[in-house]
Formats: structure tokens, C-alpha cells, sequence
């Protein structure tokens, strides 16, 4: 199991089109994934809850994997996490 | 566009209640515009941008002009009116025909048509026929069933289950209009319709079954001839290298002749009940037709509490309304804390 806390630099937090990209992209990891934020700990491999976190810019969330590909897995969702894009920006 | 839509095909539609009175040596002449003009200007003597090209309505107006002008001025606007190339004349409310007109319309092989229909409604069938007979059309492989009494196409690969879909959704007490083979239609702005081509009747083909009689089995009520196509439902094999939509508030729209349908995808895999997930995209359409869009309403609600300095106060509310809409594997992960 690897534990990592980041903070978050997504320009919207975790919004809607944040939160199932990196649902989408957590779903391609054999391992569990999880998002904790306080009390809260969502499966990233839902869009529904990682929305739940409501995990607005630079607030501080700790990614949790576990499995095969743990550590490929932390460096993915860590630098989608990390990275200050803007999902849907250039498409609307 | 079809290349031979004629005056004599015209006299065909027998809601247009068309009677030719003269120059029928000319019924051959094509109509190459879904639009009719009302020549007014023309017979006033103001030929330029005159639409001849176009079926020429005479109502009252037209005709109590060119009666009141005398013979010599009548004779003169309508010798240089049938000079033009124009595809036909019709004389609505069932008005006489001065005389002078039915010479020119034979000297010049011009049908001369009559209706009873007053003009404007005769301008708004004959736009509606025109536009019926002009708008782009395409076979497309796929099956056309009425849900909700929103039409949906199904697109999908041999074999991927749209007739076992669709026979699903019939079971379920929705209408059948194509099966295998779907005309679509573009009729006017923004409208495609689908069509069953005639001779397939109402059969569907189910592998394993072989042919079946869906009026025999259903009943007339569970099928249709055509339907406005307003969402398309494309099957797939579930790919895993593939992205589905997980939210829904983008989607690419179906393109049928420069007309957007909305567009779904759905991957097809165990567990997945087709006809179910086609019967809720219905759904789903209907309620944004009424105002009501699901992932906005959401996203809305989730950035506003982001954006909320109170956030930590309303987390537990937040919490919950989650928690109603939570997928089963994000509770377990909760329990087990």
C-alpha cells in the first residue's frame, strides 16, 4: 500500500469533469484506489465519489493504492491531481 | 434531390386537390424549389428577383388585379409572365381563370392548376409535400423504435442485439417502426424523421427465431410506419481501451445531413440490460426537453459548495445527499471505516 497526501491545483477542484477523469483514468489500474480527505475517503474509481469530497483548489487530499500496480498508479492519479488544468476549457 | 419530381407528380397528392385546367402538355415540367411565390410584384410590371423558378400562387389578390386591368394591359403583364420558365401556375379558392391565362398556359405548355384550398393553406401543404419530397434521404442499418413517444434509432453492428433490444422494448409496450433497415429523412429545419421501407412490412428478423410477424404477435398498436428521430442509441462491444461518457454533460450529437441528434453510446456487456439502459436515455431526453439536466443540476450544486466558505458546516448535508446517489462500492469502502 502506498499514502501519499497532495494538494489539489485542478483550477475548478474537483468538479464534475475533474472528478470522472480521474475516475476514468483510476478505473485502468488493477489496484484499489482511494481519495481521503479528512473523515472522508471516497473510491477514486467513482465519479460519484470522488465528488463527494467536494474538494476544492489546493485543499489537501491523501491518495491511497494498493495492489499490483500501486506505485504506477499513485504517480498517475498524483499528477492528475496535481496538474492545474481545466477539464472542458477548450471545448465549451 | 430527387431529379424528377413533376408537375404530374404533384397532381398525385390528392390533399392538394389539384385540378389541371390548361397547358397539360407541360405536366413533364420539373419543380426544383420546395418554395412558392406569390407573383404579386410580377404582375404589377417588377420583374427583378422574380422567383420563377418557383410554383406561381394566384389567390384573390393576383386575380382581381389582372381583372381590373383592360384586356390590352392584362394581355401584355401575362404575355411577358408566361415568358419566363416557370414550373406551374395554380389559382387557389377555386377562382376562374381569366382567359387570356388558359391561352398563354397552352401556348406555352405551362400547367395551369386549380385548388379549392384557399392560399395559405394550399402554400402550407404544398410546403410541406415539397419539403417531404426534397429532403436528403439515407438507408441506414439499424432499428427505429418509439419510446416514450420519442423515436429511437438503434446503430450498432450485425449481431450486437438491436432487433433483441428492440424486441425487448416492444415487450415493454413500445412502439416498433423499423426493423434491420431504417429511411431517414431530413424534412425541413431541424426535423429527421424515419421511415419504414415499404416492402419489409412489419417482420423482424430475431436470430434463432428466424422471421417473425410483429403485428400477428403484438398487435396493431406496437407498430408505426415513421417517426421524428430524436436520439440515437449506438450498441458496442464494451471496450475496455475506450472511454464511455461518465457524466453526460458533454456529448457528441448524431449528424445526419448537417442536423444534430443527440448521441448515445452504450457499451454492451453482461449485466447490462440494453432495453432498460434505452428506455432510461429516453427518459433522460425527455426530461432535459423539460428543463430538467441531471449532471448540470449536480455540478452546480457540487461547485457551489466548493466555493462555499462555510464548506465544513454543510459537509454532512453534502455528505448525504451523496450518499442517496452513491454507487454501492463507495458505501462498502464507508462501512468498513
Amino acid at each position: 500500500m502506498v499514502k501519499k497526501t497532495v494538494a489539489v491545483q485542478n483550477v475548478n477542484g474537483l468538479d464534475m469533469q475533474t472528478a470522472a477523469m480521474v475516475a476514468e483514468n483510476s478505473g485502468r489500474f488493477q489496484a484499489d484506489i482511494f481519495l481521503q480527505q479528512g473523515s472522508m475517503k471516497a473510491n477514486a474509481k467513482s465519479v460519484m465519489g470522488v465528488m463527494m469530497l467536494a474538494a476544492r483548489r489546493s485543499s489537501e487530499l491523501t491518495i491511497i493504492t494498493d495492489g499490483e500496480d500501486e506505485e504506477i498508479a499513485m504517480v498517475r492519479i498524483e499528477s492528475l491531481l496535481t496538474e492545474a488544468f481545466e477539464v472542458g476549457a477548450t471545448s465549451s | 434531390m430527387p431529379d424528377a419530381f413533376t408537375i404530374a407528380k404533384l397532381l398525385q397528392y390528392l390533399e392538394l386537390k389539384l385540378e389541371p385546367l390548361a397547358g397539360k402538355e407541360g405536366l413533364d415540367r420539373r419543380i426544383c424549389s420546395v418554395q412558392s411565390n406569390r407573383p404579386g410584384l410580377a404582375l404589377c410590371g417588377y420583374f427583378d428577383h422574380f422567383g420563377h423558378d418557383r410554383v406561381q400562387i394566384f389567390g384573390n389578390g393576383e386575380i382581381s388585379y389582372l381583372q381590373q386591368l383592360d384586356s390590352s394591359e392584362q394581355y401584355a403583364i401575362l404575355t411577358r409572365f408566361f415568358s419566363y420558365e416557370i414550373p406551374c401556375l395554380v389559382i387557389t379558392s377555386s377562382l376562374t381563370a381569366p382567359s387570356e391565362m388558359i391561352a398563354l398556359s397552352n401556348k406555352q405548355r405551362i400547367p395551369l392548376l386549380q385548388t379549392e384550398h384557399d392560399s395559405s393553406t394550399f402554400t402550407t401543404l404544398l410546403l410541406h409535400f415539397l419539403e417531404n419530397e426534397f429532403g436528403p434521404t439515407e438507408f441506414v442499418h439499424g432499428n427505429l423504435v418509439d419510446v416514450y413517444g420519442l423515436g429511437v434509432l438503434i446503430l450498432g453492428q450485425s449481431g450486437i442485439g438491436k432487433s433483441e433490444a428492440s424486441l425487448e422494448l416492444l415487450r415493454k409496450g413500445h412502439r416498433l417502426i423499423a426493423d434491420d433497415t431504417v429511411l431517414l429523412k431530413k424534412i425541413s429545419e431541424h426535423r429527421v424523421f424515419g421511415i419504414r421501407p415499404n416492402p419489409l412490412k412489419h417482420y423482424m428478423e430475431i436470430r434463432g427465431l428466424g422471421i417473425i410477424d410483429v403485428v400477428a404477435l403484438f398487435g396493431t398498436t406496437a407498430v408505426g410506419n415513421r417517426k421524428q428521430v430524436e436520439l440515437v442509441v449506438t450498441l458496442e462491444q464494451w471496450n475496455s481501451a475506450r472511454s464511455y461518457d461518465r457524466t453526460g454533460l458533454e456529448s457528441k450529437p448524431y449528424q445526419f445531413h448537417q442536423e444534430s441528434i443527440s448521441h448515445v453510446v452504450l457499451p454492451v456487456a453482461p449485466g447490462r440490460n440494453i432495453s432498460s439502459l434505452i428506455e432510461t436515455a429516453a427518459a433522460n431526453l425527455w426530461s432535459k426537453k423539460l428543463g430538467i439536466n441531471a449532471p448540470e443540476n449536480l455540478n452546480r450544486a457540487l461547485t457551489d459548495m466548493m466555493n462555499d466558505e462555510h464548506k465544513k458546516d454543510r459537509v454532512e448535508e453534502w455528505q448525504h445527499q451523496t450518499f442517496l446517489f452513491s454507487s454501492p462500492q463507495v458505501l462498502e469502502v464507508e462501512k468498513s471505516q
